[in-house]
């Protein structure tokens, strides 16, 4: 859904960029090339029509756009998160290292003021390495957590469809003394098909969300290199919600 | 109707502007809802609708522009201030030339930043981004509301439009006047952003950290741009108007400085909420007090609240309704700092006197308080005439005296605020930092007050309390803050070096890049003193007023001089070929006209020129000897000119001699008979015959400085003369010439010479102020780029800032005219000066001279200008006035002041001022105030503030240390291995 989004916005631009670039060649045309300040400024008001009128009609359909539609570009609203303010702070602190460090080398500390300093600020700095990382465990125990359930509920289903094969097979030696339950059983196959058929979407969607949820964790391992970027966070909300979805999909079906 | 004219360019335009109104409008709402709903539909659609607006007034602009290119004179605004005449470049910028076309270029720069500024933090603030946007658009409504409804561009003639334009101020087509304007608005408008990011943090309540770093980087560009403005309008001043100086505290020049003062405040305090969480309300009133003076200044020079050459004139609808919008900037403002201020408590406290923080404060502190005292200066002849109706007029001595001593104590802590630690400097290690820079300081006061003496002179500073050798101080403190800066390049190289393992010129550009905020705030602080250094020098000007009764050329080739030697004089004074020198000779070529382009341009050869007939064509001023060699006369299709030819030359010390006894001479011969020094006259004369025999007879070895061309220009379209001065620039001062008078018939010229000692080191010093600036707003992409680290912002969001830095200082060197002084007709303010007014009726004496240096002259020039530095008839007949008063004489001849004592020359000097103030019915005509007011508010705000500062000063200091040892923890606590190593890994990293 994002990639496509993402096409149609260079759709977008890549239409406006050719209106305008049209609009130049047609302007030089009419003046037969000779580029005079008059012309240079109807270029640019034209430059500047086009814009306004691409910008109007996203301000428009702006408004109008699905509220619950998930584009990381126009998440207004969202707090930035615990993790990013920890960040922050671990920035700031090492930081503050720096300087006293700085400061004393510079001979603008004594040593031992520069220690003192230097130590309450590694102690504290170290209290939000400790809540950094506790906050990203949280964030992977609630990943792992749906990946493990999910990983139940499709070992659950295999097996639940092997042992559905199995009694199919013992129920075809029986079919000539049988042909009543045979047709009933064969609408009830037909009743259970599209079941199956919306279990194995929830199952893809489930493995879907299993990857999107590895990625994240891969991603989390990496060093945070923006001061204020929680992107993490976002898409492990994300991969969360797929989850607890995906499970109660299962949940329901098997029911 | 048929013969109304129709222009579609003012149509569109027209309609543009109604739909860029509309649009803002929905902006604000949209901004406001979507924020406080949490509606991210809400808060996209006004940030489109923010770059929608851009393109709509972008359009508008264009249109207008494109109206000035092709002579649409049927819109008023392109007849009133453009000419088919006018180059393009001066037409296009005439765009900001109006009232109305500033306005519209105010909006235009607004709408860019705002474009650039949401593009870059759309992102990191989106939890804010819908309150910035609408705080953006409510300015923006505001503005637009003048364009539609009041001081629309469009407007078009009803009847008949003029066939031509009115064309530009002459005074205005200049170079600096180009970029001057421009530069100043992008520095206001600049300071816009941060106010959205202020409002935006405290209507959300996010009040940490995270807006004041993307804050203090427009913060840096306003600062610049306001130092870039203002720096120009000075130098447009000195190159200009012609009165030797460069900042007369003209109302408009102030609008530019207050938000100067607060944003410069707002860069070191930012520095210390990032640093140590603290001073987060004080951050947030610099941010809304700076935006507020921009506006403030607007109004100034929009509304008629003061007089001033430079502003717009009075509009009492104007005034109001910026009134209204400033009154509810405050209310919005204030109302939102006292919701947040539980949220706004420092983390940290201060804990000693010695320390960078308190330092910062001080700073702080002071820079306030001259935003105040300037802006109360500034309004205090309205304020006057508000409370009792008597206006005053506030004049350059009476800034100067508050605002040296404060000027003062800013470059001293400029040294010395980085040489303490944060948190505390110990003693010890405060006289191991303070040692270097005082020794500097004591060697360089020595110095000077033992070869140079006149640096010995007290001047009165505050309320005339107090008499210090200003001087000397300014000298010494900028000796001190000059060592300060250099010990710190000098210690932190070192520092880099045993880091790094590299060599002095790697560890020092390091030093800069990695610590760019630091040191290129040092770079800042040096071009601050450097420039301090060129202030000084103000107060050794000098000046005289000499008319010439021929120039040279015109006494060799007079037309009593036979063919022989015209042909002579031509060939040996001119150095000229044989064949010119024939044409010189029969008169076929005349070199008093057309010389200067370039047909008849002749140097004066150095071993040659120096027999001029004295006094007729030389003077001698300072080290200086100024040969009057010729007067010019040009003409073309815009104007007519006089040029006065002058060479300068090194003066001989028996040519010095030569002068002095010359005038010596004029001033005994000029006394009545009956008083008359016959013996004194006759050895006068024996000494300036022998002086010329002795100069005819052993050449002088001659060091020529060239040829200046001081001129006046007769604009066909102006009503007045302009003066074109002609500056010698050398590195220790400035040698300063004006054609104040002249006779095209008889060759007499006056001039008036200036001396300014160390002006180069202003702009000088202001270079290196921008050096520095340019340093601090290096993007950290271009650092990551060099040490392979990613960047803050993303590559885009910095280039968008570099370009639009880069834009705006490539827009401004090519652009023209002037929006400060656009209502200025030709000759308004600017008096008769074209007879030479300036050269007569002198001072003769001390009393004379400080009298007529205190009374302003009342024909309005530039400058606000005394009757000392006036040039105009007005003056002139001050100046007789004030010289007839204090030689007056009573019933028995007896003179009426007694001006051999100092008593009488008080008395003299008060009963002089005293008859002024009724003839002109007002202090108005005084150049201090009298008003009681005027020196006890500005005393009980410095003492108090100072006493203020110091009782909470104790208080935080007291509270902060209470805290640290509260909050200290047990020397036991051991760290965790594993998280240290992390801790060390992120330490490591981390340059």
């Amino acid at each position: 859904m994002q990639t496509t989004d993402q096409t149609m916005r260079w759709v977008w631009r890549g239409g406006a960029a050719a209106v305008i670039l049209l609009g130049w060649i047609f302007i030089l045309i009419f003046n037969n090339f000779h580029v005079t300040p008059p012309v240079v400024f109807v270029g640019l008001g034209y430059l500047a029509a086009v814009a306004t009128i691409y910008n109007l009609f996203h301000t428009g359909v702006a408004v109008v756009t699905d509220e619950d539609e998930d584009n990381a570009d126009t998440t207004w609203g969202r707090p930035m998160g615990r993790i990013a303010d920890l960040e922050r702070e671990k920035k700031t602190l090492v930081k503050a290292i720096k300087e006293a460090d700085f400061d004393l080398q510079m001979g603008k500390l004594s040593k031992k003021d520069a220690d003192e300093m230097i130590r309450v600020y590694r102690l504290r700095a170290i209290e939000v390495i400790k809540e950094l990382d506790v906050a990203n465990d949280q964030g992977a125990a609630r990943s792992a957590g749906v990946r493990e359930q999910i990983e139940r509920e499709v070992r659950a289903r295999l097996e639940v469809e092997g042992k559905g094969k199995k009694k199919a097979a013992q129920e075809a030696a029986k079919q000539k003394g049988k042909k009543g339950q045979q047709a009933q059983k064969a609408q009830a196959k037909k009743a259970d098909e599209p079941k199956k058929a919306e279990k194995a979407e929830k199952v893809e969607k489930a493995e879907q969300a299993e990857k999107k949820v590895e990625k994240t964790d891969e991603k989390k391992s990496e060093p945070v290199e923006d001061e204020t970027t929680d992107d993490g966070d976002v898409e492990s909300d994300v991969a969360v919600e797929a989850g607890v979805e995906t499970k109660k999909q299962i949940t329901e079906a098997n029911a | 109707m048929g013969n109304t004219p129709f222009s579609p360019i003012a149509l569109v335009g027209s309609i543009a502007l109604l739909l860029a109104y509309l649009l803002a409008a929905w902006c604000v709402a949209a901004g406001i809802a979507g924020n406080a709903h949490k509606s991210r539909r809400l808060v996209t659609s006004a940030v489109y609708g923010l770059y929608g607006f851009g393109a709509l007034i972008a359009l508008a602009s264009a249109l207008l522009i494109y109206g000035f290119v092709t002579h649409d004179f049927t819109i008023k605004y392109v007849a009133a201030v453009s000419d088919v005449n006018m180059s393009t470049w001066y037409k296009v910028t005439a765009f900001w030339g109006g009232l109305d076309g500033s306005l519209l270029f105010w909006v235009l720069v607004l709408a860019l930043f705002s474009v650039v500024a949401i593009l870059v933090n759309h992102k990191k603030h989106r939890d804010m981004m819908g309150y910035v946007v609408a705080t953006i658009m409510v300015v923006q409504v505001f503005f637009l509301s003048l364009l539609i409804f009041t001081k629309n561009p469009f407007s078009t003639y009803l009847t008949t439009p003029p066939a031509d334009g009115q064309g530009l101020n002459p005074l205005l087509q200049n170079y600096w006047m180009v970029i001057h304007p421009p530069s100043l608005y992008v520095g206001f408008v600049a300071a816009t952003i941060p106010f959205a990011f202020g409002i935006g943090a405290l209507a959300s309540g996010r009040l940490d950290d995270v807006w004041i770093g993307s804050v203090r980087v427009w913060m840096l560009i306003c600062f610049g741009f306001l130092s870039l403005g203002l720096i120009l309008g000075g130098r447009w001043a000195y190159e200009e108007l012609g009165w030797g100086g460069y900042w007369a505290w003209d109302p408009v020049e102030n609008a530019g400085f207050m938000p100067w003062f607060t944003a410069t405040a707002f860069l070191h305090s930012a520095i210390i909420q990032e640093q140590r969480g603290m001073m987060k309300m004080w951050n947030l009133v610099m941010v809304v007090l700076t935006f507020f003076l921009t506006i403030f200044g607007t109004f100034m020079t929009r509304s008629g609240a003061v007089q001033s050459v430079h502003a717009f004139g009075e509009d009492n609808v104007l005034a109001l309704q910026f009134i209204v919008f400033m009154a509810l900037i405050l209310i919005v403002s204030i109302g939102l700092i006292v919701y947040r201020a539980n949220k706004l408590s420092a983390k940290m406290q201060f804990e000693s006197f010695y320390s960078r923080e308190f330092a910062f404060l001080l700073n702080n502190w002071i820079l306030l308080a001259c935003a105040f005292f300037v802006l109360f200066a500034t309004m205090f002849p309205t304020i006057t005439e508000a409370l009792d109706g008597s206006r005053v007029s506030v004049g350059i001595p009476f800034f100067n005296k508050w605002m040296t001593p404060l000027g003062l104590v800013l470059v001293f802590l400029a040294g010395a605020a980085p040489l303490l630690a944060w948190r505390k400097t110990t003693r010890e290690r405060l006289i191991g930092q303070f040692m270097f820079p005082l020794c500097a300081m004591a060697v360089t006061v020595t110095a000077l007050a033992i070869f140079f003496p006149q640096t010995r002179t007290t001047t009165a500073i505050f309320a005339e309390t107090v008499a210090l050798p200003v001087s000397l101080v300014n000298f010494g403190l900028c000796a001190f803050g000059a060592a300060s800066i250099a010990q710190e390049f000098w210690r932190g190289t070192a520092v880099r070096r045993r880091q790094t393992g590299s060599d002095p010129v790697t560890s020092l550009i390091g030093l800069m890049i990695s610590k760019r905020r630091k040191y290129g705030g040092y770079v800042v602080h040096l071009g601050v003193i450097v420039m301090f250094v060129g202030f000084a020098g103000k107060a050794y000007d000098r000046e005289v007023d000499r008319t010439l009764q021929r120039p040279a050329i015109w006494v060799g080739l007079d037309e009593s001089r036979t063919r022989e030697e015209r042909a002579r004089f031509a060939l040996d004074y001119l150095d000229l070929d044989d064949q010119t020198a024939e044409k010189i000779a029969s008169g076929k070529l005349d070199p008093r006209r057309n010389s200067r382009d370039g047909t008849f341009n002749f140097p004066v050869p150095p071993m040659k020129a120096r027999q001029p007939d004295w006094p007729t064509s030389a003077f001698v001023f300072g080290d200086y000897t100024f040969v009057f060699e010729n007067l010019i006369l040009t003409s073309d299709d815009l104007k007519t000119s006089v040029t006065a030819q002058m060479s300068i030359w090194i003066a001989d010390d028996r040519e010095k001699e030569l002068d002095t006894a010359r005038r010596k001479l004029d001033a005994a011969e000029s006394e009545d008979e009956a008083k008359r020094d016959q013996a004194g006259i006759a050895a006068l004369k024996v000494q300036i015959d022998e002086l010329r025999k002795s100069l005819k007879a052993d050449p002088i070895s001659l060091v020529n400085l060239g040829d200046v061309y001081p001129a006046k220009w007769n604009y066909k379209k102006g009503q007045e003369p302009t003066s074109e001065v002609a500056i010698k620039v050398r590195i220790h001062e400035d040698v300063y010439s004006v054609l104040t008078g002249y006779d095209t018939d008889s060759g007499m010229a006056n001039f008036r010479v200036f001396v300014n000692p160390l002006i180069s080191w202003v702009w000088i010093g202001f270079l290196i102020l921008g050096l520095g600036t340019l340093i601090c707003l290096i993007p950290q992409s271009v650092v990551d780029g060099l040490t392979t680290r990613k960047g803050r912002l993303g590559n885009a969001g910095n280039a968008a800032i570099l370009l639009l830095v880069a834009g705006a200082l490539l827009a401004m060197t090519a652009s023209t005219a002037s929006a400060a002084a656009e209502h200025v007709a030709p000759g308004q303010g600017m008096g008769d000066t074209s007879q030479g007014w300036a050269s007569m009726a002198r001072p003769r004496n001390d009393l004379e001279s400080k009298a007529m240096k205190e009374l302003l002259c009342v024909c309005g020039c530039a400058g606000h200008q005394s009757i000392f530095d006036c040039k105009c008839k007005s003056a002139h007949d001050m100046r007789l006035v004030v010289m007839d008063f204090l030689s007056q004489k009573d019933r028995n001849g007896k003179a009426v002041f007694d001006l051999a004592t100092a008593d009488g020359r008080d008395q003299a000097y008060d009963a002089v001022l005293a008859s002024f103030v009724t003839e002109y019915g007002g202090e108005h005509v005084l150049a201090t105030p009298r008003n009681k007011m005027s020196w006890l508010l500005p005393t009980v705000a410095a003492v108090g503030g100072l006493g203020l500062l110091i009782v909470a000063g104790r208080r935080w200091i007291g509270r902060g240390k209470a805290t640290t040892v509260a909050a200290t923890p047990p020397a036991s606590t051991v760290e965790d291995d594993q998280y240290a190593e992390k801790l060390d890994d992120a330490l490591a990293d981390e340059d």
